[in-house]
């Protein structure tokens, strides 16, 4: 079986595996003779070197094939080239998961109805293991343009509370998909932030599916559903999770604003549904935040993440400043002066001429712009 | 800051050497990494050749085999091009082969009609263009509409209000612009934006001075540049925010000589090209995004470069495209 054929295999049918790795080395470490990888318990290993022979002989496999927009036309009457088709675009992916024409083949392959959308949905998440798999946008897209395949084609009726919901074409919430799966893309993404941390597609992809989960709740709320109260907890557990996951990466701003933007969202529901929830749970959830920021800031003030965390809620007076002096290490002074700048231009208190640059450093030049911004605050 | 490889930095532009790298890129057709960029070929050859153009050596790549290669692109289903002969059309690839027979005057060589209804057709329902007929959507391909039909002389058939209202939605509390609504803001995606409102006349519907304070954070204590808060610096950086901060007109707001200090540190001064930050692995996108970087900066030397379009300026000017930007005044050599 060529090398095509036989990593084509394991990455076609419903026996997937649920992780891939791309091992460093020589095969010879790895594999024994006439094996082309490893698989145990739904984790696949492929040797780096054996993963690139197969690209190359990928690319002319694929080459061979007629384009795939000829599939379901007399073009591509033989299964062979049907099962041509399937190997080589998934073992390109494998190793260049920005290779649009082969994505494209998948999904068309899909609207063929000759690959499985549930199944392409679980080798997405396969690929999404893969370290710079996750990082490429149209992996993240696929993933949603499955998923609405997958769900159910009404639209559902959203009403004007649904316009603090992101509204393009690229959304998850009119597709009718039920909390096990939206539950379950939360679950991908976490392991593709791990995987790659500030990953931009990953919390992009999640704060859709947190709209999709947070419209599913209001349907409940306005239903009077018995499934409100498990929906809310689903919402208010996401927060801690994140808020948990935020303590672990004091650095990752991405995570950050991804909770800032689902504390709004969250809020009036709690408010609304309160009646349903165990009533110590939810008392003090509007504290929640500005609490979790201040508590960084004190902890960690030489990241600059927790200072511009801190943007996201600023005091409405200097009577709710973050403590500004005293800081021992240089470069929580440096952001500290840098939030106090920020801040005064926020205000509209300081010229427009005060820059980042003006107080970046620990200049005589500094020292007369901080003293005049600390002016400026205090009429 | 001096570079772990032990090299010595530089203080100058090693331009015959990073022509001669442009030169051999594609040479080698056996190597796994030319086949590993086929989906990017185009914009590979865009990134080549305007590289070429600031360094004033347009000459150093054949116009005909060039052209040759764009053409062969061309997906006749579609109406527009690939990234590659056998790959399907996309927006990304369009551009840049519009962008390339531009420079090398040769747009009368493409059916115009036919990539303008491409383009066209992948304006979706709220405003923002998708990639292709499989509708990823993304400011990027908003800004690459625009870019195209504003080379192509066709900006008229763009519905103007419906575009600037979506990429207005991307924008964040910070100023800043995001690739789609709900995402952070980060540089790559603030200068397609800022660059789509500059060919629309619609910088004024934005709070300029809020963004650039955006931008001019995106400098580190190393001069260099990154993409969001708390990331590393990188040479690509170099063009996104400085070009978007050119178009506001806030240059000033950068350190320059920092920022030229570190783009010349990334050069391979053995084998030609700049790689993402001093001691990496060169490539051809870092080593126009640094030399554009470069020209913006004054760099003595260079052509001046169109932060709108990332095109000689020379020749947007002629087109009648040049919007209101300033770059840093060029110095000569001592």
């Amino acid at each position: 079986m060529s090398l095509v054929a036989s990593i084509g295999a394991v990455l076609t049918g419903d026996n997937l595996p649920s992780s891939i790795e791309l091992l460093p080395g020589d095969p010879e470490v790895w594999l024994t003779t006439g094996q082309d990888y490893l698989m145990t318990e739904g984790n696949l290993g492929i040797p780096q070197k054996t993963a690139h022979k197969a690209y190359l002989q990928a690319v002319e496999v694929f080459r061979s094939c007629p384009s795939s927009k000829h599939l379901g036309t007399e073009v591509y009457d033989s299964t062979d080239v049907v099962n041509n088709l399937i190997s080589s675009s998934a073992v390109l992916l494998l190793v260049n998961p920005a290779h649009q024409t082969a994505l494209n083949a998948r999904k068309r392959l899909v609207i063929a109805g000759l690959v499985d959308a549930s199944l392409e949905l679980r080798l997405n998440a396969a690929f999404l293991t893969l370290r710079e798999c996750s990082k490429q946008s149209i992996m993240w897209h696929h993933r949603r343009w499955l998923l609405r395949r997958i769900g159910s084609t009404s639209k559902m009726n959203h009403s004007e509370q649904d316009e603090d919901l992101i509204m393009d074409e690229d959304i998850l919430y009119d597709a009718g998909l039920p909390v096990s799966v939206l539950s379950e893309e939360l679950v991908v993404t976490s392991r593709a932030a791990e995987t790659y941390q500030r990953n931009y597609f990953a919390w992009s992809h999640r704060r859709r599916v947190f709209d999709a989960l947070v419209f599913l709740t209001r349907q409940a709320l306005e239903a009077r559903s018995a499934d409100l109260a498990k929906l809310v907890t689903l919402l208010v557990d996401e927060h801690a999770s994140i808020m948990k996951w935020v303590d672990l990466h004091v650095s990752d701003y991405t995570a950050m604003q991804y909770l800032h933007a689902i504390d709004e969202l969250i809020l009036p529901l709690v408010t609304q549904s309160s009646a349903l929830l165990p009533r110590s749970s939810n008392d003090d959830f509007e504290d929640r935040l500005p609490q979790h920021i201040q508590s960084l800031l004190q902890a960690y003030p030489e990241h600059e993440s927790v200072w511009m965390y801190t943007r996201l809620a600023p005091p409405r007076d200097d009577s709710g400043l973050p403590p500004l002096g005293g800081h021992t290490t240089e470069q929580a002074r440096a952001n500290a002066r840098r939030f106090l700048a920020w801040y005064a231009f926020r205000l509209g208190s300081a010229t427009p001429s005060i820059t980042p640059r003006d107080v970046s450093t620990t200049t005589t030049n500094t020292r007369h712009v901080m003293s005049v911004l600390l002016k400026s605050l205090s009429e | 800051m001096s570079s772990s490889s032990g090299k010595p930095s530089s203080t100058e532009l090693n331009i015959p050497l990073h022509v001669k790298y442009i030169q051999t890129l594609g040479q080698n057709k056996d190597d796994l990494m030319y086949h590993m960029t086929s989906h990017l070929r185009m914009n590979a050859i865009y990134w080549g050749l305007m590289a070429l153009c600031i360094m004033n050596r347009k000459d150093a790549l054949d116009r005909d085999e060039t052209i040759e290669f764009v053409l062969s692109c061309w997906d006749d289903e579609a109406g527009a091009f690939g990234a590659h002969p056998g790959h399907d059309a996309h927006i990304l690839s369009t551009l840049s082969a519009i962008q390339v027979l531009t420079i090398h005057d040769a747009v009368d060589k493409i059916d115009v009609s036919r990539v303008v209804k491409f383009i066209l057709s992948l304006q979706q329902p709220s405003g923002v263009f998708a990639g292709d007929s499989f509708g990823e959507i993304d400011t990027r391909f908003s800004y690459i509409a625009v870019q195209a039909l504003s080379l192509l002389g066709h900006l008229d058939k763009l519905d103007v209000e419906k575009t600037v209202a979506y990429v207005l939605k991307c924008r964040n509390f910070d100023g800043g612009f995001g690739a789609v609504i709900g995402a952070e803001s980060h540089s790559g995606q603030v200068f397609v934006c800022v660059a789509l409102l500059a060919i629309l006349d619609k910088l004024d519907e934005i709070d300029q001075d809020t963004l650039a304070w955006w931008l001019a954070e995106r400098q580190l204590p190393n001069g260099g540049l990154n993409g969001r808060p708390q990331k590393l610096e990188d040479v690509c950086y170099s063009f996104w925010v400085l070009s978007a901060i050119s178009i506001l007109d806030k240059l000033t707001w950068i350190d320059a000589d920092k920022l030229a200090g570190f783009i010349l540190s990334a050069q391979d001064l053995e084998n030609g090209g700049i790689a993402d930050r001093p001691g990496d692995q060169p490539d051809v996108f870092h080593t126009i995004f640094g030399v554009a970087g470069l020209s913006l900066l004054g760099h003595p030397g260079l052509e001046d470069v169109d932060p709108v379009y990332c095109l000689p300026a020379s020749l947007t000017e002629k087109l009648g495209l040049r919007k209101a930007w300033r770059a840093l005044p060029r110095r000569t050599v001592s």
